[in-house]
């Protein structure tokens, strides 16, 4: 296991700067903010609602009592994701190529064989993109409890989704949008593997990764094959984002047969193929 | 003894030309080897190509005896400065060094002994992002020698320390050869700082070697030569140029002060100070200064050099002197 200690070397770097710390603090702050700031603008909104009532009709309809799952969903697949999104993007961008601008591959070279340089540093970005969803979850989480109970989905004295089916499709959903998160550090790296320096490499990773996420739905079935698609970055068909829809169990909305496997799979089999394409590059590179 | 580092014919060409051209290069066990050559002349890449860091394109390069390209064989057993310090900005002076112990899979050792003579102990909780340029030279020498390496390879390690510093750290790197009998490669342009520790040397220029071998012998071939102060000076011009022992002389101009340069020719064991001096006394001139010259790396890189391109050539190796005339 030759990449260990260049994975153990990568999550110090990573969590003892400034710059790691904020970016593993920031979608969680950002997911507890939109859980937050969702649920205020909802009471004002009911609050308004209320007063127009009192006015005009002399009477209100009491505001519809939402369970916290669909907070909950806005945290984990919201703004906090899109900036973990990035965030494992870039970080993946600047694990080689960062190096190469500061003269340290060279150092990194003399510790451990080029192949494990790139494996460690790899599963050591995701491991922390993995760290800050997890803190993006539980920050969402406890936003989310704030002002609702995980509970059944009731309408109408019907209940339209249990609280325990509640918690398989938001684990199903975090479970299959985790690898899309995943295949975006791994893109990075291949990018980083390429690039001359970390800003060549910042616009290689971004640019055409953006593109493709505003531009998905115009690319047909192509989509279907990109891990882009997947990612919770002004794509409607990730996971973590249509779990905002599911969790609230909208008649109309449910997964489509297949639709998590795929979304599992598809970044699955691209990071592979990232980090491979980046191990044979590294080999053939000059550090 | 088996090199710790060796180039075998080793030549790397770009396309603005040959970078080495059949290199020969060995960096034994206890040795310092100093590695000098005018700017562009192929020491950097001799070092890369030495530590398989660059592919020759012919030739072989090998780190303690296997094939350069698998020197993470040998993890922890090299100290490296190549490409300036190379610290992570974002980090303290000591996670930096406790980065550099995880990367070679390594536990923490206790870097004091190593920050207290580079004065460092005092920063060691600074982030290297707010070092200045000598500081962080400093801690990034204190990282090259912080796993006690049996190989150390030094690009101008010293090129941006006071020159109190600068002796410090040369005499840890001393210290590293003599105590552990690491193999040290030094590459600079700080010749007299060279003069100190070195005990082979290679002179590189456009990527092939001038000069190559145990520094004393080279040294031992350079003609004695003494500098002399005397009144009237051109009635000593006179004396030495006529002298037989006198293979070559100079007037040099030293802050305003004219002095005579003279290369004597090898006799048995004559004193040449003595031999020059008996001279001028006879020829009744007034000697106020005769101060035998030692031979020098900067010396040698010099001859080594004009006699390379042809004799034309100056070299800008902080003479400050300027020659004139010759016997």
């Amino acid at each position: 296991m030759k990449f260990v200690a260049s994975m153990r070397a990568e999550l110090f770097r990573l969590t003892r700067s400034r710059a790691g710390r904020f970016g593993l603090v920031v979608p969680a702050l950002l997911g507890a903010a939109q859980v937050l700031g969702g649920d205020l603008m909802a009471r004002l909104h009911a609050a308004r609602s209320a007063a127009q009532g009192f006015s005009g009709q002399g009477g209100g309809a009491a505001a519809a009592i939402e369970t916290a799952f669909g907070p909950l969903a806005d945290g984990v697949g919201g703004l906090g994701a899109m900036a973990l999104t990035m965030i494992a993007l870039l970080t993946g961008a600047f694990a080689i190529a960062r190096e190469r601008d500061l003269g340290g591959l060279s150092l990194l070279t003399l510790s451990r064989p080029r192949g494990a340089v790139v494996v460690g540093k790899t599963v050591a970005t995701c491991a922390y993109v993995m760290t800050a969803f997890v803190g993006l979850f539980a920050a969402s989480y406890l936003a989310a409890a704030v002002g609702h109970d995980f509970s059944d989905v009731v309408e109408d004295n019907y209940v339209m989704a249990s609280a325990g089916e509640l918690w398989i499709e938001t684990l199903s959903a975090v479970s299959a949008g985790m690898p899309a998160l995943l295949c975006c550090a791994c893109f990075g790296g291949l990018v980083s593997a390429l690039s001359a320096s970390v800003g060549a490499a910042a616009v290689a990773a971004v640019v055409p990764f953006t593109l493709l996420a505003l531009f998905q739905s115009t690319l047909g079935r192509v989509a279907d094959k990109l891990f882009v698609t997947y990612a919770p970055f002004f794509s409607p068909r990730a996971p973590l984002a249509r779990l905002s829809e599911v969790s609230r169990a909208f008649s109309n909305t449910h997964w489509e047969s297949g639709e998590l496997l795929r979304a599992a799979v598809v970044p699955t089999i691209e990071g592979v193929a990232f980090v491979l394409l980046a191990w044979l590059v590294t080999q053939r590179r000059d550090a | 003894m088996e090199a710790a580092l060796e180039l075998d014919q080793a030549s790397k060409r770009w396309r603005g030309g040959a970078a080495l051209d059949r290199v020969d290069l060995a960096v034994p066990r206890g040795a310092i080897v100093g590695l000098v050559g005018p700017s562009g002349a192929g020491k950097t890449t001799a070092i890369r190509v030495g530590l398989g860091l660059l592919a020759p394109d012919s030739g072989e390069a090998r780190v303690f005896g296997d094939p350069a390209a698998r020197v993470a064989r040998h993890s922890g057993r090299v100290g490296l400065i190549l490409d300036g310090p190379a610290l992570e900005g974002g980090l303290t002076v000591a996670d930096n060094l406790r980065l550099h112990a995880l990367r070679h899979g390594r536990a923490l050792p206790d870097p004091g002994p190593l920050l207290e003579p580079l004065e460092l102990a005092a920063l060691t909780h600074r982030r290297a992002a707010r070092l200045s340029q000598g500081e962080a030279y400093r801690v990034a020498l204190a990282r090259a020698l912080l796993l006690e390496p049996d190989l150390l390879v030094l690009d101008e390690p010293v090129a941006h320390l006071d020159p109190a510093l600068a002796r410090t750290a040369l005499d840890l790197v001393r210290a590293a050869a003599v105590k552990r009998q690491a193999a040290v490669l030094v590459s600079s342009h700080q010749l007299a700082e060279l003069d100190r520790v070195a005990t082979h040397l290679v002179l590189l220029h456009r990527g092939r070697v001038l000069l190559a071998g145990d520094l004393k012998t080279l040294l031992g071939g350079i003609a004695p030569a003494v500098r002399i102060a005397a009144r009237p000076i051109e009635a000593a011009r006179a004396a030495l140029a006529r002298h037989a022992n006198v293979a070559r002389l100079d007037l040099l101009r030293v802050d305003g002060v004219e002095l005579l340069r003279a290369e004597l020719r090898r006799r048995g064991g004559d004193d040449p100070a003595a031999m020059v001096n008996a001279a001028l006394h006879q020829a009744g001139v007034a000697v106020s200064l005769l101060a035998p010259e030692r031979p020098t790396i900067e010396e040698l890189f010099r001859r080594a050099i004009t006699r390379a391109s042809g004799g034309e050539a100056e070299v800008s190796a902080d003479h400050g002197n300027a020659a004139e005339g010759a016997a």
